[in-house]
């Protein structure tokens, strides 16, 4: 059998959804086999984009000029290019803050006026390119990485969980922490797959699959108000991983999947 | 006439480079520079909620989620004065001991003994070397598997919370988990005799003093112990650690005041125990090889990641029984009530001491966040140690003095995600 | 003892437990440790809490699971279906509405060509029923499907502890063994006891929304679409197929596993079209589910008036105001000139 082609590469981020995969001791033999990770300066030495790659799998959000022509340079010699995690996909945690400049949150930690390394506002990838899919969490789920591992030997694409946290939680007959416990907990408005992991252990959702298919942002803060939280409250949870609860300047638009 | 080549660092989380100038074709100097983007974290802090503080830190870096994590819970719960649980407590001390071992295990089976075997990457490894990576690689699951069992997560542990923890783990997965570390500490055994060889490769490096946090358990506590005998306070962090941007790097860089260049990690844990407590650590303190005396040289680095790897998987087996044998109790995080605080938490990371620092007000808002991680707090010492190499390697081709720097810079695990944060 | 009744005094109650557990696998109503509700096998000595109203999920999970493996494939012997051989497995505390809901799903699932999937599960299981005291979201009473609550063994809680009354020859063969705290007797039991689904004839429901398309758009408005009502409806069974391929290629496995028609992807089809983007337009379709029926039980209210959707929802919605409503303004439409 073929093996694919395969380039994992990191712009700013914690690393955490590079380090899921090698987390999958299991079946890294296995993956091995069917792919060959050329690309992977985490894990291995090579540097050089060499030929084209069946898919490049992309963490973090884009916040330098030197990852952006990374990104480009990927974009260019792959196949697919995959949004790999949350910051990648929607910004992450790190894009909280950018409805301020850039330069005045910079002068809190640095002093100086300029932004060390020239970085700019967290983005996610699908700012400045093409991307074919997304594999959503913070950190993803093994799961959702290896069947996008499997599904590439395939020649086909996982189809994305199409329920809520909420139904996952359901279906695990787990008690609703937002409805019983009035805690704040996202699962109501959060992309399911995850087998409702969070709240399984008895901790609010906090969102890290991003939005559900179909979303009631509307509904959910009223019953976050009923509930007793605050505006603030709701919005700091919120926006860690929903733009939505963020009230920034910028609205982050998806290129056209087609 | 004076050229700069740079070379993207490979093997280390983050992203960083090696600046290598030559004049006239010979390789005269070396530079580390840490370029991973910066994400502003102590910004983006200031002003939110101090609920929002540890499921944002842990975000700093995945290798080290779980120490930031507990890190800023017992910031967090100091500075409202609220005390945990010891179940609680040694969930969490459980936890930091996985993150040990996932980290170690991940360095040095999957990013450093390339270097030891001559290849490029674990990759290769699962054709030449395939048992080693394999042992390796059962170690990191079963750090893992603390962190899941524990946290929730190997990644962002979630089930660390504020007050406690959201739930206590089932009794059948501790037990699985006792006999999962009896058989990972003989696949551990080897550990010591494995990377004590390899490094003799560099020419001399320059040795320095060291620190570690010395407290109640081996990886945190209120003090920081010093290898020229000295105690330091966290509370009075900034009389003794000032941290300054420097130009070019996008890491701030640790000083010591006038002491000189210290460093933190393995090695300095080892040696700290080793000067305060000679009787009680199982594993062979009286070797000063294994365990060292007022000075180290970054060669003994991944010697002594190895021990402690061992120590670390001793340490979560000897917890878990203790779990075990005290009974797991249901219990309910502790609800906090916020007021004016300033607090410092000091902790080991499996890099080194990593520092919390902040500033609460009245209502629990966070209006000052000061973290200072161990990759900076070595990032002097990588510096002259690359200076020292060099020199030392004078005569030796352009392609073996770089493949020396990245082996160096590798010796110490930088973090580059956590430097810049 | 089939179509024969007997008297279980309160103080037999235990002893009756006791040796009916002693028979092999039980699952009871309980408050588990996290204070959730659930059908869960019994500890050391554990009573079923008969006076329980409502689990999460309903019996569903035992004979649909969510995440069913139907298939598995390999590259030596194509395509091979999975067979379940389950155990015997007793429950024991069943309410009238989770009973008649399992007729419905048999009528679903083993009419015609039986489900391959539900039947094994479905014959392993024998159904201890008791009757219960409906609470604000039941509407068992009222609007309910017309299902027969059939089981094989069901208790009529009395003033002095139990009516037990043996409804099928598995029934017999389990209170056999247990004559010694049973005590025959020709007494009916209680009317308010007795289950309200096979006796009361269900009005027919209009299959006109129009008259209240108000409340129908007010409802959807403040619905989160997040499934959770389906997830806990007894006879909700929509479920789609998903195949999973190995790493290696050189196997699969395919999997049956809940579909949900509050989900906008419920009503897509190839090349993207949708029979039921708005929400609205779902919540229509879920009110003619639950109180109209279609398919080959059209006609057949599917609703059993159990509550889960209503208990479970985190927006508080409840659909009965609405059929209620409806119902009034058609009848109202009749008879008006």
């Amino acid at each position: 059998m073929k093996r694919e082609r395969v380039a994992i590469a990191g712009l700013t981020g914690c690393s955490g959804c590079q380090l899921t995969l090698l987390d999958c001791e299991d079946e890294l033999p296995l993956l091995l086999k069917n792919a060959d990770f050329d690309y992977f300066p985490m894990a291995s030495s090579g540097i050089a984009l060499k030929g084209e790659y069946d898919a490049a799998l992309v963490e973090g959000c884009l916040s330098t000029q030197e990852g952006l022509k990374l990104l480009r340079n990927l974009r260019e010699k792959s196949r697919l290019l995959v949004a790999f995690g949350a910051c990648a996909v929607s910004g992450g945690v790190t894009a909280i803050r950018n409805d301020v400049p850039r330069e005045e949150l910079s002068r809190i930690v640095y002093g100086g006026d300029a932004v060390p390394g020239g970085g700019f506002e967290p983005a996610p990838l699908a700012s400045a390119v093409k991307v074919d899919f997304d594999i959503t969490g913070c950190p993803p789920e093994k799961a959702d990485i290896l069947e996008f591992f499997a599904g590439l030997s395939a020649g086909v694409l996982p189809i994305p969980a199409r329920t809520f946290v909420c139904a996952d939680c359901r279906a695990r007959e787990n008690i609703c922490l937002l409805a019983e416990k009035g805690e704040l907990c996202l699962g109501v408005l959060t992309r399911g797959g995850c087998n409702a992991r969070c709240p399984s252990m008895n901790v609010p959702c906090e969102g890290c699959r991003g939005v559900a298919e179909e979303t009631n942002f509307a509904e959910a803060m009223a019953i976050f108000s009923a509930n007793g939280f605050s505006a603030d409250r709701i919005s700091e949870k919120g926006g860690r991983f929903f733009r939505e609860f963020l009230h920034e300047k910028k609205e982050y638009q998806k290129t056209d999947p087609d | 006439m004076k050229k700069k080549s740079i070379r993207k660092l490979t093997r280390i989380e983050g992203d960083g480079q090696v600046e290598l100038i030559r004049e006239n074709g010979i390789v005269t100097d070396a530079r580390f520079v840490i370029s991973e983007g910066v994400r502003l974290f102590e910004a983006l802090l200031a002003g939110r909620s101090f609920h929002e503080v540890p499921d944002m830190v842990c975000r700093i870096c995945s290798i080290c989620s779980t120490v930031h994590k507990v890190a800023a819970l017992e910031a967090v719960e100091e500075a409202f004065g609220c005390m945990v649980s010891r179940q609680s407590a040694i969930l969490r001390e459980l936890a930091v001991n996985g993150g040990v071992i996932e980290s170690h295990a991940l360095h040095l089976y999957f990013l450093a003994l390339p270097d030891y075997l001559g290849v490029a990457g674990f990759q290769e490894m699962a054709t030449t070397a395939p048992e080693l990576l394999q042992r390796g690689a059962r170690i990191k699951k079963c750090g893992n598997l603390i962190q899941e069992i524990a946290g929730g997560r190997a990644v962002h542990p979630f089930n660390l919370v504020i007050g406690g923890t959201g739930s206590s783990p089932r009794k059948d997965s501790l037990l699985s988990l006792e006999d999962e570390l009896e058989s990972v500490i003989e696949d551990a055994t080897s550990a010591p005799e494995i990377f004590q060889a390899g490094n003799d490769r560099f020419p001399e490096l320059p040795v320095f003093p060291f620190f570690a946090v010395k407290g109640e358990s081996r990886l945190s506590g209120d003090t920081v112990g010093l290898s020229t005998g000295e105690l330091m306070t966290a509370a009075s962090f900034r009389s003794w650690l000032g941290e300054s941007a420097q130009e070019g790097s996008c890491a701030k860089v640790c000083n010591f005041g006038n002491s000189g260049i210290f460093v933190t990690g393995p090695s300095a844990r080892r040696g700290i125990e080793n000067m305060l407590d000679e009787t009680s650590s199982p594993r062979d303190l009286s070797d000063d090889r294994k365990s060292p005396r007022q000075t180290v040289s970054p060669y003994l680095f991944n010697l002594h990641r190895a021990i402690e790897l061992q120590q670390s998987l001793d340490r979560a087996l000897m917890l878990v029984r203790l779990l075990l044998e005290e009974g797991i109790h249901e219990e309910k995080a502790l609800r906090l009530a916020p007021r004016k605080s300033e607090v410092t938490k000091v902790i080991e990371a499996p890099r080194g001491t990593l520092l919390h620092h902040y500033e609460f007000d009245r209502d629990g808002v966070c209006i000052c966040a000061d973290i200072t991680t161990p990759t900076a707090m070595n990032q002097a010492a990588v510096g002259i140690s690359l200076r020292k190499l060099v020199q030392g390697m004078a005569g030796a081709g352009y392609g073996e003095i770089r493949s020396g720097c990245e082996r160096l810079v590798r010796c110490f695990d930088p973090c580059l995600s956590c430097a810049v944060h | 003892m089939k179509n024969r009744r007997f008297l279980l005094v309160g103080s037999d109650f235990e002893p009756f437990c006791m040796a009916l557990y002693g028979q092999g696998g039980i699952h009871i109503p309980k408050i588990c440790a996290d204070g959730g509700v659930r059908f869960a096998h019994p500890v050391e000595g554990e009573l079923p809490d008969l006076s329980l109203i409502r689990t999460i999920l309903p019996l569903k999970k035992y004979l649909f699971p969510p995440k069913d493996k139907v298939l598995s494939y390999s590259q030596d012997n194509g395509y091979q279906p999975v067979e379940y051989n389950s155990g015997k497995l007793l429950i024991f505390g069943v309410h009238p509405c989770d009973l008649a809901a399992i007729s419905y799903l048999d009528k679903i699932f083993l009419n015609g060509e039986p489900d391959a999937f539900y039947l094994p599960r479905r014959k392993s299981l024998a159904l201890i029923g008791v009757s219960c005291m409906p609470d604000k979201y039941c509407s068992c009473g009222d609007i309910a499907s017309p299902m027969p609550a059939d089981c094989d063994i069901f208790l009529y809680k009395i003033e002095t502890g139990y009516m037990v009354s043996c409804e099928s020859d598995e029934g017999s063969a389990i209170l056999s063994p247990l004559s010694p705290f049973l005590h025959e007797t020709d007494i009916l039991p209680p009317e308010s006891t007795r289950d309200n689904f096979s006796l009361n004839s269900v009005e027919k429901f209009p299959d006109d929304l129009s008259g209240v398309s108000s409340e129908l758009q007010e409802m959807a408005r403040s619905c989160l679409g997040c499934g959770a009502c389906s997830i806990c409806c007894p006879t909700c069974y929509c479920f789609d197929l998903l195949e999973l391929p190995s790493l290696n290629g050189e196997r699969a496995e395919r999997f049956r596993i809940w579909d949900n028609c509050l989900y906008q992807s419920h009503a897509e089809v190839a090349g993207g079209y949708n029979f039921r983007k708005a929400r609205t337009e779902r919540f229509d379709y879920r009110y003619r589910h639950k109180y109209l029926g279609f398919g080959q039980l059209q006609g057949i209210m599917s609703c059993v008036g159990c509550g889960r959707c209503i208990a479970n929802c985190p927006a508080g919605l409840d659909l009965r105001p609405l059929a209620c409503k409806a119902l009034k303004e058609s009848s109202h439409a009749a008879t008006s000139p």
